[in-house]
């Protein structure tokens, strides 16, 4: 009769609190969540379940269930709640933990666990090194755009900063890659590839379409719209530049990655600068969405992005003015701040979660979670 | 002295209530050339003064001695319409109603069969009406005393309300002392203990001159009718007096050793014990079922309050009314139900209450199986809705509140222990809701199943093995200690009880009251009332409001000094009956018994008791069971004329 | 003779206490806001779990009221304000205008057929009409018919109306067929002070307003209605005889769907748990079995709270004898179909995870009860508005100010024999303080007769 073993138990109930969870008993598992989401709309799945599943402190059942990657923060739930648990913030605490769990040199766990000044220190100690170690590269100072582009061009540059790169993409992918293991990746699939695929792609489009129809959730997904390919385009146009650099200003290609470095950076610093903005403004209404931040890590994370776009725009409208002491300036501090994104945020951080939501995506669309049709 | 019946018919409009449907003026024509009928009248509203006055008037013009009203339902009108006959001087109870209103205009729409309706049911009652007899309402003096059976919450209450009303009580307990189970029921809320609202209650019974407490004692005979009762109280011995001081040095000398029922079996006391702090009377006992008599507590008390001689006794005593307030038990689980006796860390709700409260065992220290766990379960719904084979068909109603409470005291007290708590529904209704969202708060975790958890003993420990419906996953869950919430059951000794006094039990096996919904206090005898949980689980607030709802129906019985009844009772004819005991056995308000007469035995009613059911008279083989008002040629001339037999 | 008591509110708690201590011997003044005592009960179909028939139990208690010489009834009336203290409390009562000389008034009804003025119908919950000049229903006591002001022509005549009329008086047709001539439009309202020992409250509950909770649509879908209109659907004596048919069509449903703690168990509207909808709801879909034995019949619920004595056994006789079926899960939504104005309930089957709809011809809210407010007598309440106990433990049912007690609805949302219970457990209260003060005699006041 016994279908399961022994369940590890383990009461990480405060440690989900401490994550951010903070209505996580308020639950009494009334499926509202579930009921009044557009995401289980289209799927076989219950946002409930994981919630219980992590009030029992079943560990093993926690790391294996996809739920949490699967949101995509609407927010509906939290007004249907009848308890006022938060589900929403529930679900993204959820994915810190799971995050951690996920994670096996353990830095998740501090990350997520520790408090906003130890990070701050653990980045400006990162930042510090970056710089240092720029500095010791190329130690004169840049007065014009000649020994700027020089300096940008700097052979031992290039490697070095793919190799980080690397380093960030490997830690990120061997935690995706424990993450696929643990859901069981590979096993219960009913659904071929490009079936599977055709069915993620086409309930995304329709479910997000759904939500820009709401000018509350309009706002929300333009701003991470704005985030994401702020982020994916400054990455672009970063490696198009290391690889082709500019030498002629006045070349059309180098307008083009102008301007684009241009939209990238006011994208970024839109994006994660207008939660901040409505966060601080105490005269509006705050949105239920500004208030879901209430774990630090989303905050560094946020501020990661905004000044990586800030500092970007400063370093271009410098350049572009020909201010080449200020643009080396800003150029330091830029790289300062991409390093630890780099090494702390993208593998244990928030950012990593495009990939988790991918994986939870593609496996629960391969095990035919996804509904042919979305219920009315 | 039989009068020929002069009838006197009136039919009533009732504005167009009547009048639209039922062609009135036909029908008084028509009552006019029924026999006996003597004048016949119609009018707007009998009801109204003036047509009461027409009613008088033509009583004393046409001299009638019997009227029919054809009007309303007798339910709404039949007082006003005796009134007014009697002050025509006519016994009220000649007369008879016709209900053409909620019988026949309100229920038809075809005027001329509603016509022909009215028609036949003013026949039915005129024939019945010529047989009427004049009958007497008998009054009855009272006693002013009432008798409460239970020393728990509900019957102190009781108590406590009817003596500030002006009653004499004799609270009388089985139990060495006061209290009952509420003394024992540890944290009701926050910062109160049951032991807590025992002593509140004591203490304003002891101040109270008009109750008379006795304890160890119990009802052994009780007959008579409403307002005059005769009780025999049998109080039994506690050898022990009211020198006692509480030295305690009887207790040490005393070799006998047995399980403290005090403290659900967790601790044990002596054959000479005092119950438990608040208890009162404040004097040790002898428990006389274990005690060996071999004099130790004798000798170590030095203030001479031990009498191992002393003898029970018997009162009698004479009482207007019966309080009920016996209470429950606690369910108790087989061996093996729930692994319930296998383990010692298996225990019940009961015996965690106890372990929880300061006056407790542990001294409010939860210590199971010489340990505090670290994982708890509470299994709910332990002998309640169907869960077990040996589970009663109810819910017990207190166990989910009572159970959070003490969940959410143990994550108080101990904050590290894990508290799970396995359900089926959470019943934490009315206000009590904020209990359930508390015990989230504070960490407390629910574990829903539909089909009853399995417990095993393993070597390790306590293993619960459940399906958790919400999640539909197998869970096991190896815990430290495992609390059985129990439910209520009737009292063992409630048969006795049902046999002693005339009350009766449902299904489920309390106390049965006269309608759940509107008489919850009242059992079908007269003068017998129920308070707290002897009718059904209840909690201690509802307990509570139980006895005073129970003593305010004491006050309406007794508060005249007089009871009147109604004059349709039950009568037999001595020498048609044969003394088959048929109706004996049959009447629901045990109000006829046996007696002789001229040397037979032949059945007798108490007409205090009778409540006028017919059910005796239905079921008397030989006629002599006849009921004032029914009486078979009565019903038998309606029958009759209904069938249109007779006259037409 | 002893001082007089006075209740406030004529439900079943009202009546039962005040039948108590008219039997204990003692005056009590019974005051209603509304022209019949009744209350809510008076609005049920059947109770559960036995499945009387509400008004017969009811009744024959209303009935007791007006049979007692120590009970002045005082219905149609409003407690404006309650000065001083245990044993000698000042109350001033405001007797609103009934133009309607009830001494006179025999309740034939006649004046009702005549009046051309058609109104919501208060008590069929505004599904039926009744008239300017009405009659509570059939079963009110007393059973007098009154005029309400604010549709009256004759009274409040529309302006247009007015104008065309040049000042001479409109209507008047309930005055002409009058047959006791008991109309008088000149009636004003009367204010009465009363000096009582003690005061019971049984003020009772009022359904929480649904509206206030969008995702059902109550009020803007036809075919979702509140469990009081279905109590009244149901009813025979209801605005549609007693057959269950849709607002939209007129058609009897074949799925109908009840949903649990609608306003109640939601920190968003009640925290409180309305203690009596589970076992309401599982005797309408019962009832709804009994007229409709094809009917589907679902009730979607979160705890099944089957408490009291015989409620679970009810609870498992509706599902295995009646079919009832009972889902888990929290309804979150409802939309309405446009083609046949059938419902779309969205929620999450908790037995399998999973999100689900289902299309309902009809749904009944079991929504959450709150207390009705009364601001006159100085107690206290408590966050959902019930006037607190001061000590449920102890006095059981005195409110925060000693002689004050507080009786069924207004204390807690209780069923019917826990607020019969409390009403009983008052009346001996407020009898033993009222038996303490002696008066010489007491001001009678006339109170309404049948």
């Amino acid at each position: 009769m016994k279908a399961t073993p022994y369940i590890s138990f383990k009461d990480i109930n405060r440690e989900i609190i401490e994550l951010g969870g903070k209505g996580i008993f308020k639950c009494y598992q009334c499926g509202a969540c579930t009921a009044t989401c557009a995401i289980a709309e289209g799927m076989f799945i219950s946002f409930r379940r994981v919630i219980k599943y992590s009030q029992l402190g079943l560990v093993d059942k926690l790391r294996r269930d996809l739920v949490p990657w699967l949101c995509n923060v609407h927010g509906d739930c939290i007004e249907a709640c009848p308890r006022n648990a938060n589900p929403c913030e529930i679900l993204a605490s959820l994915r810190r933990y799971q995050s951690v769990l996920y994670d096996w040199t353990g830095i998740s766990r501090w990350w997520y666990f520790s408090t906003l000044k130890k990070k701050l220190l653990a980045i400006i100690i990162l930042s510090g090194i970056s710089i240092l170690g720029l500095l010791s590269l190329f130690s004169t100072s840049i007065m014009n755009y000649l020994s700027m582009n020089i300096f940008v061009n700097l052979p031992n540059l290039l490697p070095i900063g793919l190799l980080i790169v690397l380093l960030s993409i490997s830690l990120l992918v061997s935690n995706g890659y424990r993450m696929y293991k643990f859901v069981g990746g590979g096993k219960e699939y009913t659904v071929r590839f490009f079936d599977a695929l055709k069915r993620v792609l086409s309930f995304w489009i329709k479910s997000e379409n759904e939500a820009m129809k709401i000018p509350d959730k309009r706002i929300r997904i333009l701003e991470h719209m704005f985030i994401l390919a702020g982020i994916i385009m400054y990455i672009f146009l970063v490696l198009l530049y290391l690889i082709y650099p500019i030498i002629y200003s006045l070349n059309p290609y180098n307008y083009v990655l102008m301007i684009g470095r241009y939209i990238a950076a006011i994208m970024l610093v839109v994006g994660a600068g207008l939660p901040f903005v409505k966060r601080v403004s105490k005269s509006q209404k705050i949105h239920w969405y500004y208030k879901l931040f209430r774990h630090s890590t989303d905050w560094v994370g946020l501020g990661f992005v905004f000044a990586i776009g800030l500092t970007g725009l400063l370093m271009n409208i410098f350049n572009d003015l020909h201010i080449y002491s200020l643009t080396y300036v800003v150029y330091v501090i830029h790289i300062g701040i991409v390093f630890p994104f780099l090494i702390l945020e993208v593998p244990f951080g928030k950012h990593n979660h495009w990939l988790y939501k991918t994986i939870a995506n593609y496996v629960s669309a391969r095990r035919g979670l996804i509904r042919g049709e979305i219920l009315e | 002295m039989i009068q020929e019946p002069r009838v006197g018919v009136f039919i009533c409009h009732c504005g167009h209530n009547i009048a639209a449907k039922v062609d009135v003026k036909q029908v008084a024509d028509y009552a006019k050339t029924l026999p006996n009928v003597i004048v016949s009248h119609h009018y707007v509203f009998m009801c109204s003064t003036v047509g009461q006055e027409l009613i008088r008037e033509e009583i004393k013009k046409h001299n009638l001695n019997r009227v029919v009203v054809a009007a309303c339902s007798p339910s709404m009108h039949e007082p006003t319409f005796r009134t007014a006959i009697e002050s025509a001087g006519l016994n009220k109870y000649l007369l008879e109603m016709a209900n053409i209103r909620e019988h026949c205009s309100w229920a038809h729409s075809d005027k001329e069969a509603a016509t022909e309706k009215a028609k036949d049911l003013v026949r039915m009652a005129v024939a019945k009406a010529s047989l009427l007899e004049p009958l007497e309402e008998e009054e009855f003096p009272v006693s002013p005393t009432v008798l409460v059976l239970g020393g728990g919450v509900a019957g102190m209450r009781a108590a406590i309300d009817l003596a500030e009303w002006g009653f004499n009580v004799y609270l009388v307990e089985k139990n060495p002392t006061l209290g009952g189970r509420a003394a024992l029921t540890g944290w009701l809320t926050n910062n109160r203990r049951g032991a807590d609202v025992v002593n509140n209650l004591i203490n304003k019974i002891v101040d109270n001159k008009n109750i008379h407490v006795f304890t160890n004692a119990e009802l052994v005979e009780f007959s008579g009718f409403p307002g005059n009762f005769k009780a025999k109280i049998k109080v039994n011995p506690r050898f022990v007096n009211e020198k006692c001081i509480l030295c305690g040095e009887c207790e040490i000398e005393c070799p006998i050793e047995v399980s403290n029922e005090y403290q659900y079996g967790l601790s044990r006391r002596k054959a000479i014990f005092f119950p438990f702090k608040a208890a009162y009377p404040p004097i040790y006992v002898i428990d006389q079922r274990v005690c060996i008599k071999c004099g130790e507590c004798v000798k170590a008390c030095q203030y001479g309050a031990i009498n191992l001689a002393e003898q029970s006794l018997t009162l009698d005593l004479n009482v207007g009314a019966i309080v009920i307030a016996t209470g429950y038990d606690p369910y108790h689980p087989p061996k093996g139900e729930y692994a319930y006796g296998l383990h010692n860390n298996i225990i019940t709700l009961f015996q965690l209450e106890r372990l929880l409260d300061e006056d407790g065992p542990t001294q409010g220290k939860l210590i199971i199986g010489g340990a505090v766990p670290k994982r708890i379960a509470f299994i709910l719904c332990v002998g309640s809705r169907n869960t077990t084979p040996s589970s009663k068909n109810y819910c017990s109603r207190m166990c989910c509140t009572s159970t959070l409470i003490n969940a959410i005291k143990i994550k108080e007290k101990y904050p590290d222990i894990d508290v799970y708590v396995l359900y089926q529904d959470i019943n934490t209704y009315g206000n009590d809701e904020t209990l359930y969202e508390q015990a989230g708060e504070k960490l407390v975790k629910f574990i829903k199943f539909e089909k009853p958890p399995t417990v095993d003993i393993s070597p390790e420990g306590i293993v619960i093995d459940v399906y958790e419906t919400t999640i539909q996953e197998e869970i096991s869950i190896p815990v430290d200690a495992l609390v059985l919430s129990v439910g209520m059951v009737p009292r063992r000794d409630q048969n006795e009880l049902i046999a002693t006094t005339r009350a009766s039990c449902g299904e489920d096996g309390f106390i049965r009251e006269v309608h759940l919904k509107l008489n919850p206090v009242e059992a079908p005898t007269h003068g017998i009332f129920l308070a707290g949980a002897v009718t059904g689980p209840k909690n201690i607030i509802e307990s509570i409001r139980a006895g005073s709802a129970a003593a305010s129906k004491v006050a309406t019985l007794l508060s005249e000094g007089k009871v009147r009844t109604e004059p349709f009772t039950a009568n037999v004819n001595e020498e048609r009956c044969s003394g088959c005991r048929i109706c004996v056995g049959l009447c629901p308000y045990k109000a006829i018994s046996l007696r002789e007469i001229n040397d037979r035995m032949v059945a007798y009613v108490e007409r205090a008791l009778c409540m006028g059911c017919g059910t005796c008279s239905a079921a008397c083989p030989s006629g002599a069971m006849q009921q004032y008002g029914f009486k078979d040629i009565q019903i038998m001339a309606q029958v009759v004329a209904a069938t249109g037999g007779g006259i037409k | 003779m002893s001082k007089p008591v006075l209740v406030i509110g004529g439900g079943i708690s009202g009546i039962q206490a005040t039948i108590d201590l008219a039997k204990h011997g003692v005056e009590v003044y019974l005051v209603e806001r509304n022209p019949s005592i009744g209350g809510k009960m008076a609005q049920l179909d059947k109770t559960f779990p036995t499945l009387d028939c509400a008004s017969c139990i009811l009744t024959p208690k209303m009935a007791e009221v007006l049979r007692y010489n120590n009970i002045k009834l005082l219905t149609y009336s409003e407690v404006q304000e309650v000065k001083g203290n245990v044993g000698d409390f000042t109350v001033k009562i405001l007797r609103k205008p009934r133009y309607v000389d009830w001494d006179k008034c025999t309740g034939c009804g006649t004046c009702t057929e005549r009046c051309p003025v058609k109104v919501p119908d208060e008590y069929n919950v505004k599904l039926g009409q009744r008239k300017a000049i009405y009659i509570e229903y059939p079963q009110a006591v007393p059973r007098k018919a009154l005029i309400d002001y604010s549709h009256c022509l004759r009274l409040n005549p529309p302006p247009d109306l007015k104008e065309k009329a040049k000042g001479k008086p409109l209507c008047g047709a309930c005055e002409k067929v009058c047959p006791t001539k008991a109309i008088d439009y000149n009636q004003q309202p009367e204010i009465i002070e009363l000096n009582v020992a003690a005061i019971i409250l049984a003020t009772g509950l009022e359904l929480y307003d649904a509206s206030n909770i969008p995702e059902y649509g109550y009020g803007k879908y036809q075919n979702v209605y509140t469990n009081l209109e279905f109590e009244r659907i149901v009813s025979s004596t209801g605005p549609t005889n007693g057959n269950i048919i849709r607002r939209s069509d007129g058609k009897p449903p074949k799925r109908i769907a009840w949903i649990q703690c609608v306003g109640s168990r939601d920190v968003r509207f009640n925290h409180y748990c309305s203690a009596f909808c589970c076992m309401a709801a599982t005797k309408q879909a019962i009832l709804a079995k009994e007229l409709l034995p094809e009917v589907d019949t679902t009730i979607y619920y979160m705890d099944m709270r089957a408490f009291g004595k015989g409620f679970y056994e009810f609870y498992k006789r509706a599902m295995t004898e009646f079919g009832v079926k009972y889902v888990r899960g929290k309804v979150v939504k409802i939309t309405e179909r446009q083609d046949n104005k059938n419902l779309l309930l969205f929620y999450e089957d908790t037995i399998h995870s999973y999100m689900k709809k289902d299309e309902f011809d009809m749904v009944v809210l079991s929504v959450a009860v709150r207390p009705n407010r009364i601001t006159a007598a100085p107690v206290k309440t408590d966050k959902g508005g019930f006037i607190q106990i001061m000590d449920p433990y102890m006095d059981t049912v005195t409110s925060t100010t000693e002689g004050i007690f507080v009786i069924g609805g207004a204390a807690e949302a209780r069923d019917i024999p826990d607020s019969v219970t409390m009403a009983s457990s008052a009346a001996i209260k407020a009898s033993t303080i009222a038996k303490k003060c002696v008066v010489e005699q007491t001001i009678i006041t006339s109170g309404e007769r049948a």
